[in-house]
């Protein structure tokens, strides 16, 4: 009975990990993790460089052993061996680098991959035509993959892990190397694929792409997993409210009225003319109370808008912290 | 049509048809078109060169009787038989033994063909894996739901393809030939047959050299085909010299050639064999098994090849696939270990029994025990775990199995020290040796000298593998290297003591240290022996200990972390 419960437990799961280790050496990448991560979320793995975030994803993978504890994909456990067939079609991985055939066509590659995921006609046709447009390389179907820029290497490979419909994605930097333009491209792929209903792990260095996509965010630090919970989780705890004021008065008048306002817990003058960026700990009726206020003192206001504290803000604020 | 047939292809192995794609090109077709035939057209017109040899007086094609008075005056060289150039008044040669020409095209053929198909092909193999592996392109293959049996056939009947389409071409010159010469048809195509059989073995073979080999970076390729070159090499000339059977294991190592399928072919034209010369089937027939003939029959001669070649290639395929879904693991398991050490002894004993003389006895045991050497020394190396699997075996199998057993766990167990299972492995074929020792009438002297060999051989192989182990354990990047470095060492620096001091077996004790300490163990006294043994035992002993005593410690390290963070 008891295991029945787990395993219902396990089952609601798209990605549950426990006491998950990996050693070399005397170096610990991951140590004794739990992370679970829902269905069809967007879970953001961020950290510094050897905090062993690509080690983790590698072995929910099955590209890496773990030394010891277990992975469960949908519930069922993950082995390195020839038995799980099924879960290895449920999954799709890219990895940091991306190496592919030279010597193959970006079709020809494509219905390869279909082909060793068991994709028959006409299904196959469809969902290769489907992929290459949604990854804009319809264009170059015949083109031999030596003949690729880096960003349209990229963006087959990504074809590539999605070409067999995986229920889980788990990407590896998959922007580092791109340019604004390709990494805007590739945001609005993921987005799409969230909306076919795939969960996607996603590791990324850009904390303002992460932000966009997310649903959930896991910290990792020294291979622990030190903060995991959903973005708007974070936010509300670890996020303070900011609001940015311009002025064309003094900036001394602007700032003896914010010394009146209790709610104000202290500002950082922007390199911009006359602009403050300031800490407000209100809610929006304190912050509209806060303008009326500066307005009466016929402060001549320009700017005035509040927003969150970033999600780069609040990883490095972080520090070594082990919030939830 | 064609696209048809290769969706068909890549519907039944996907990996056949990313093969067929990336190599199948037009321009590729060409070039090994033009390659077949040129080879083809340089064996025809090499061998026809030979038929025109205009100023020979006797010739291996002539089929002229010698005038009478020519007997007293010249010496030839050939048998006084008919070989002697009946030419007319021109100067052509009028009597031509053409079946015997069309023999030996179909034969330069037939070797031209297994020269092309095995080294060809393992190059390629090896070449293409190491690439994939070193590239990382093997990793997603690696994560697809496709079994590595289905990567591996598409691999082995994809990667050699041109090769396999340039031998294609020659078939029909080769049956040619074949036909003229009065081969037997099916016998031709039982050939092709074992060559088929022959490919599977050796290419299965280059596909695990490719994965265990990988950090070689490029020369492995040219290192594994070499090797398979040079085997092909010496089989093929002493099958020809009509040497093949040595009557000792070495027999064994000639079975893997498919040339030595050739001698029947040859008997079936009814050509006197004295005629042709080389390639004789009597000497074939000599060859025996546990005292049974098996190649006086084609069809158990043939099988018995097969059956080799399979037993080997299933071995071999075990290796792979636990190779292909793991790349760290060990390339056999210990369960594997003692399966092919048995299909091994019982196999290598066979050959050892061919013989009754008490100096052949000797010698078959002597090089008998070399091959179980070489099996040992490659258990070894396919068998020991590095340094990141003894130490998670060390640190954390106590969480995965809470009902440990320690014997089990070294004997059966993955990522646990070689040594006692290389140990039980070496128990094993000692067991099985020693009682075949009774059966030959030698003196008790011999016995008790060559049954001492036997276990001090066995000592030896467990001391190469305690090292081989304690090395991998090094800390050191290249600790293969140095295992390598160290073994080699161990088996050469005493021969070449021995050598440069001229010393014979019955001169010094060093023999008994050497890797086939049988040569020496009759010269010495029981006392000597017996202190060896011992020396042995105890160099065994402390690797032993030193290994255990890191392994406790990496364990006990990694309790006293467990205990500070709980």
């Amino acid at each position: 009975m008891v295991n029945l419960i787990e395993d219902q437990k396990m089952d609601r799961f798209a990605i549950a990990t426990y006491g998950l280790t990996k050693q070399f050496e005397r170096q610990i990448a991951v140590n004794d993790l739990e992370l679970q991560v829902d269905r069809g979320e967007v879970y953001g793995l961020i950290g510094p460089n050897g905090a062993g975030k690509t080690t983790l994803i590698r072995m929910l993978a099955a590209a890496e052993e773990p030394t010891t504890g277990e992975i469960y994909i949908n519930g069922e456990r993950l082995l390195r061996d020839d038995s799980n067939p099924r879960l290895k079609q449920s999954l799709g991985y890219l990895p940091d680098d991306f190496p592919l055939y030279d010597d193959l066509t970006v079709w020809d590659y494509l219905d390869y991959f279909a082909r060793l995921y068991y994709l028959k006609q006409p299904k196959r046709r469809r969902r290769l035509n489907e992929v290459l447009e949604l990854v804009d390389l319809t264009s170059k179907r015949d083109s031999l993959i030596a003949t690729l820029s880096r960003g349209m290497k990229q963006r087959l490979s990504l074809a590539r892990t999605i070409i067999h419909e995986p229920v889980l994605l788990l990407l590896d930097e998959p922007v580092s190397g791109l340019d604004p333009r390709a990494r805007m491209h590739f945001r609005e792929i993921i987005k799409v694929l969230q909306e076919a209903g795939m969960t996607i792990l996603i590791s990324s260095h850009v904390l303002s792409d992460l932000a966009e996509l997310c649903t959930s965010v896991g910290i990792m630090e020294l291979g622990f997993l030190v903060e995991s919970c959903t973005l708007k989780d974070l936010y509300k705890r670890l996020s303070r409210q900011q609001i940015i004021i311009s002025t064309l008065g003094k900036m001394d008048d602007l700032e003896s009225e914010l010394k009146n306002n209790s709610l104000v817990e202290g500002w950082e003058n922007l390199n911009k003319d006359n602009t403050l960026k300031v800490n407000f700990s209100g809610n929006p009726e304190d912050s509209s109370l806060l303008l009326k206020q500066l307005i009466l003192q016929e402060i001549p206001i320009t700017e005035f808008h509040c927003k969150n504290e970033d999600l780069e803000t609040i990883f490095l604020k972080m520090g070594h912290q082990q919030v939830c | 049509m064609k696209e048809k047939i290769l969706n068909q292809i890549g519907n039944f192995n996907p990996q056949l048809f990313r093969e067929i794609k990336g190599r199948l090109k037009s321009r590729n077709i060409i070039i090994a078109s033009i390659i077949s035939l040129i080879g083809q057209f340089l064996v025809f017109t090499f061998l026809q060169g030979q038929l025109y040899q205009k100023y020979d007086t006797f010739h291996r094609y002539c089929v002229g009787t010698p005038p009478a008075d020519m007997y007293n005056d010249y010496y030839s060289g050939y048998p006084l038989n008919n070989n002697y150039c009946v030419r007319d008044s021109l100067g052509n040669i009028t009597h031509i033994f053409y079946q015997l020409w069309w023999l030996d095209l179909f034969i330069a053929l037939s070797i031209v063909g297994i020269f092309a198909l095995l080294v060809g092909g393992t190059y390629m193999l090896i070449s293409d894996l190491s690439k994939e592996e070193n590239k990382g392109t093997l990793n997603f293959i690696r994560l697809s739901p496709q079994s590595a049996k289905t990567i591996f056939i598409g691999k082995i009947l994809g990667v050699p393809i041109l090769i396999y389409y340039a031998c294609l071409l020659a078939i029909p010159f080769h049956i040619t030939a074949g036909i003229l010469a009065h081969v037997s048809l099916p016998l031709i195509f039982l050939f092709y047959l074992v060559t088929i059989f022959s490919c599977a073995f050796f290419y299965q073979a280059s596909l695990v050299y490719g994965l265990v080999s990988s950090s070689l970076m490029g020369f492995q390729s040219f290192l594994g085909s070499g090797i398979v070159l040079l085997f092909l090499f010496c089989a093929t000339i002493i099958t020809m010299e009509g040497n093949m059977i040595t009557h000792n294991s070495i027999d064994w190592l000639t079975l893997f050639y498919p040339g030595i399928m050739l001698p029947y072919l040859v008997n079936s034209t009814f050509i006197q064999p004295d005629t042709v010369y080389f390639l004789k089937l009597s000497n074939l027939q000599e060859l025996q098994f546990y005292g049974q003939s098996f190649w006086n029959n084609l069809f158990s001669g043939t099988g018995f090849m097969i059956l080799n070649y399979s037993l080997w290639t299933y071995w071999l395929s075990q290796g792979l696939k636990r190779r292909f879904h793991n790349p760290l693991t060990t390339l056999i398991s210990k369960t594997q270990s003692y399966g092919i050490t048995a299909c091994f002894m019982v196999i290598n004993l066979g050959f050892i029994l061919q013989r009754n003389e008490t100096y052949y006895v000797q010698e078959n045991f002597a090089i008998g025990l070399g091959f179980n050497l070489s099996l040992f020394l490659i258990l070894t190396a396919s068998l020991s775990p590095h340094r990141q699997e003894l130490q998670d075996w060390a640190r954390y199998s106590r969480q995965t199995s809470k009902h440990r057993n320690l014997f089990r766990d070294l004997i059966l167990g993955e990522k646990s020290p070689s040594t006692l299972a290389i140990a039980l492995n070496i128990a094993m074929t000692i067991v099985y040796f020693i009682p075949s020792i009774f059966l030959f009438s030698i003196n008790q002297e011999d016995k008790i000298g060559m049954i001492w060999g036997i276990l001090l051989g066995g000592m030896i192989a467990l001391l190469y593998a305690t090292i081989t182990q304690f090395m991998l354990y090094l800390k050191t990047p290249k600790r293969s290297l140095w295992a390598g470095i160290t073994l080699s060492a161990m088996i050469i620096l005493p021969y070449i003591i021995l050598g440069i001091l001229h010393l014979s077996p019955g001169e010094h004790w060093l023999w008994l240290f050497t890797m086939l300490p049988i040569v020496a163990t009759k010269e010495y006294l029981t006392g000597i022996i017996l202190f060896n043994f011992l020396t042995q035992f105890l160099a065994i002993a402390l690797f032993t200990t030193q290994i255990t005593k890191q392994l406790l410690k990496e364990g006990e390290s990694e309790t006293k972390a467990i205990l500070a963070t709980g």
